[in-house]
């Protein structure tokens, strides 16, 4: 039996597609209109909020102590009217307060997906493309990084395995015959060239949170590198590589051994 | 037999007599291809945005009670824009929908009046209109989508 017959007979890439959609962790942006309309809720808080700061800042109240205080150490509050916030003042406080609602919402919108996960019911990419081609670029760099002692073994095999079926929702029988054939052509991987793509595809696609991808990946890369219970330094030295490379910072090729850049099975 | 049809997005209810459909009437009619997760996946595979996929799985839950029995109307009338697509690979989804769309208007008003408003919205969202596509297609395809929409036959006179 050959990898390519057994790939042939693959009926879907996903088995589990409440998984595969809730990795890619996206949430409610997946939908076009959603994010429409987030993004005039928050136009339209921003604009009030700028709105009451000024409203505030304009008050008698704040305009006596507001601007007096604020134009003290001057010595020029003397010239300022008693009751009149100058206006600069007033545009400085609805600045201030449309900055701090939109610092205060970031800081809330992030606690909240920390918490909570939001899984799109559908994404834009056909879902089965979409699959294949982050399994294109994310199973290379894994069994790379486990070739780089010169072995694949077994337990290395089986994290990368599970990081597809138990937490993507890969269909086993798909992950089996494809890592196969990844395995099969591994020398003609490069790893720099699988790091740009997969930082090109994550962070082109909107169907895709190219930080939360990116975290999980090194975490996977690290999960191999332990697997064997044997850490190497060029182990360490490919992860590090590649967390830099899915950054976007330099590639530094010259600290990889030849051997290691171009092949797993050498 | 009444056929009652409740339009939850429109808050409305459309209830009508037609003849009792004979066997064979009721098989084609009430007999599905895909299973619930299988139609799913269809959708979720088209080159289309999120929302548009939505509006598909919406629709494919449009249900109507033919007598007794629930008729899972929405999904039938995907099923055949599904097998549509499959024999002509040349035509996109968009372009196969409004050809369907078309022709039930004309074959089964009835059919169009309960699907009409969600297949207007995603032919909208996917950026097509219905611009008397049916016209400028082959014979064949015309007699195709006509065969198709065949399974619709008891509600034909209804409008």
């Amino acid at each position: 039996m050959t990898v390519s017959s057994d790939l042939a007979k693959v009926d879907q890439v996903v088995s589990n597609d409440i998984k595969f959609r809730a990795k890619l962790q996206i949430g409610e942006s997946a939908y076009g209109t959603l994010r429409a309309q987030a993004s005039a809720k928050d136009l339209w808080i921003l604009a009030n909020s700028v709105f009451v700061g000024a409203r505030i800042a304009s008050l008698p109240a704040f305009a006596a102590t507001g601007s007096s205080s604020a134009f003290a150490w001057t010595g020029l509050s003397m010239f300022a009217a008693p009751v009149v916030t100058p206006i600069l003042t007033v545009v400085a406080a609805g600045v201030f307060a449309g900055g701090a609602y939109y610092g205060v919402s970031r800081l809330m919108r992030e606690y909240t997906s920390n918490r909570v996960d939001v899984v799109p019911k559908f994404i834009n990419t056909p879902i089965d493309v979409l699959a294949v081609s982050l399994f294109d670029v994310i199973c290379p760099l894994a069994l790379k990084v486990a070739a780089s002692d010169r072995m694949i073994v077994k337990e290395e095999r089986d994290v990368i395995a599970e990081y597809f079926t138990d937490l993507w929702g890969y269909d086993p029988k798909f992950v089996e015959p494809a890592m196969a054939a990844v395995e099969h052509h591994l020398d003609s991987f490069s790893v720099q060239q699988m790091t740009q793509d997969l930082r090109l595809l994550t962070k082109e696609n909107p169907d895709c949170n190219h930080q939360k991808i990116r975290d999980g990946v090194v975490e996977l890369l690290s999960e191999i590198g332990h697997a064997d219970g044997v850490f190497l330094p060029a182990e360490k030295q490919m992860i590090d590589d590649i967390s830099d490379g899915l950054l976007g910072k330099t590639w530094a090729k010259s600290a990889l051994p030849n051997w290691m850049s171009r092949a797993g099975k050498e | 037999m009444l056929v009652t049809a409740t339009l939850q997005d429109l808050e409305t209810s459309i209830s009508k007599e037609i003849p009792d459909p004979n066997g064979k009437q009721r098989e084609q009619l009430f007999e599905l291809s895909f299973s619930k997760s299988q139609l799913e996946r269809k959708i979720a595979n088209l080159p289309m945005n999120a929302d548009a996929k939505a509006m598909l799985s919406s629709l494919a839950k449009r249900i109507v009670k033919v007598g007794e029995t629930v008729l899972r109307i929405g999904q039938k009338f995907l099923e055949l824009v599904f097998r549509l697509n499959d024999e002509y690979g040349h035509l996109s989804f968009g372009e196969v929908i409004c050809l369907m769309v078309e022709k039930m208007f004309q074959f089964a008003p009835f059919v169009g009046q309960i699907l009409g408003p969600l297949l207007l919205n995603f032919l909208t969202t996917i950026g097509q209109v219905i611009a008397g596509q049916g016209a400028m297609v082959d014979a064949a395809l015309q007699t195709r989508v006509s065969v198709l929409l065949n399974v619709f036959e008891p509600f034909r006179h209804l409008t």
